[in-house]
């Protein structure tokens, strides 16, 4: 038992003589701080971005205001049980597809965004949207959105459209 | 020393002015707008859209498939003028091409495109068939 006592007044001691009593509490405000800190270093900010071609995005992508839909002509999988970058169960991603560019407001850079259909169900009907920008007549097939790009699946039938990022577009001198 | 500074200039521009240099970002950025929507990013191609990737420097073995990748109405037609159309060629061909290139590819230029597209082809997969028998031909 002496021992016990021993070790512990002594550990006891040590730690008051080597301590203050309000360090406990400089080292939780420096960790709450610090962590407060840490997302605004721009090495955490880059991390965040993951790809570098990725932009930064604002908006409601269940509205066809989102600024990758300024060409988009059909339903929103967003707004079927998928997203803007994913199909809804079920169906099936269109890898043909139709490719224009939109303007991101958030960072003023023009973007080219494949909008591949998904296929494979009835059409589903729910925001359906047509801005249409830099369409074409069917003449100039590769940048018409009439025609149904449900081409290379195992089904054509077209039940929404996605807006995917591919690449960043290269402005003209 | 002003003529040595003259002559350098006068060589830079000259090379940066050839209708073969290849700017890998524009030619990508206009593969992506103009091309990749059915050949797929990777070139690979589906059902009736042919495999660029790993094939397309075959057809530079002959004279007449060399005429052939800029006489597709994919390439004869398409918006981008006679420089960026050979830019894009070039580049599809350096980026997919792989083992199918020839040792001897020279890169298309701008002229030699401008030519070549004025008779853009309208049986295209009878032409194509054709070609490929000749190619194989070739080979042995």
């Amino acid at each position: 038992m002496n021992f016990f006592d021993r070790f512990f007044e002594q550990r006891s001691r040590h730690l008051a003589r080597s301590t203050s009593r309000r360090s406990m509490l400089k080292r939780l405000g420096g960790v709450l701080v610090g962590s407060a800190a840490i997302p605004l270093l721009p090495v955490a900010r880059a991390a965040d971005n993951g790809n570098a071609k990725m932009p930064r995005e604002e908006g409601d992508p269940g509205s066809c205001d989102y600024w990758r839909y300024c060409a988009i002509d059909g339903f929103l999988c967003h707004c079927c049980g998928g997203t803007y970058n994913t199909c809804p169960p079920g169906t099936e991603m269109s890898p043909i597809t139709w490719i224009g560019t939109c303007r991101n407001p958030v960072d003023g850079r023009n973007y080219v965004i494949s909008y591949n259909d998904c296929c494979g169900k009835t059409s589903c009907g729910a925001c359906l949207c047509m801005r249409d920008e830099g369409d074409r007549p069917v003449y100039r097939a590769d940048k018409s959105n009439d025609i149904n790009w449900c081409l290379g699946t195992e089904s054509a039938i077209y039940h929404c459209s996605t807006a995917i990022v591919v690449g960043v577009a290269v402005e003209k001198e | 020393m002003i003529k040595v500074v003259v002559a350098a200039l006068l060589s830079v521009f000259v090379l940066t002015a050839g209708a073969e240099e290849v700017n890998a970002q524009r030619a990508h950025y206009n593969y992506m707008l103009y091309c990749q929507g059915c050949h797929t990013p990777e070139g690979l191609g589906i059902d009736s859209v042919p495999r660029i990737k790993g094939h397309v420097g075959n057809f530079l073995r002959l004279q007449e498939g060399r005429e052939y990748l800029v006489r597709v109405p994919g390439s004869a037609g398409s918006v981008l003028n006679d420089a960026q159309l050979a830019e894009v060629l070039n580049w599809m061909i350096l980026e997919y091409g792989e083992d199918s290139i020839p040792a001897d590819f020279h890169p298309y230029t701008e002229t030699e495109v401008a030519q070549l597209r004025q008779d853009p082809l309208l049986e295209v997969e009878d032409h194509r068939r054709r070609l490929m028998e000749q190619l194989r031909n070739s080979k042995e």
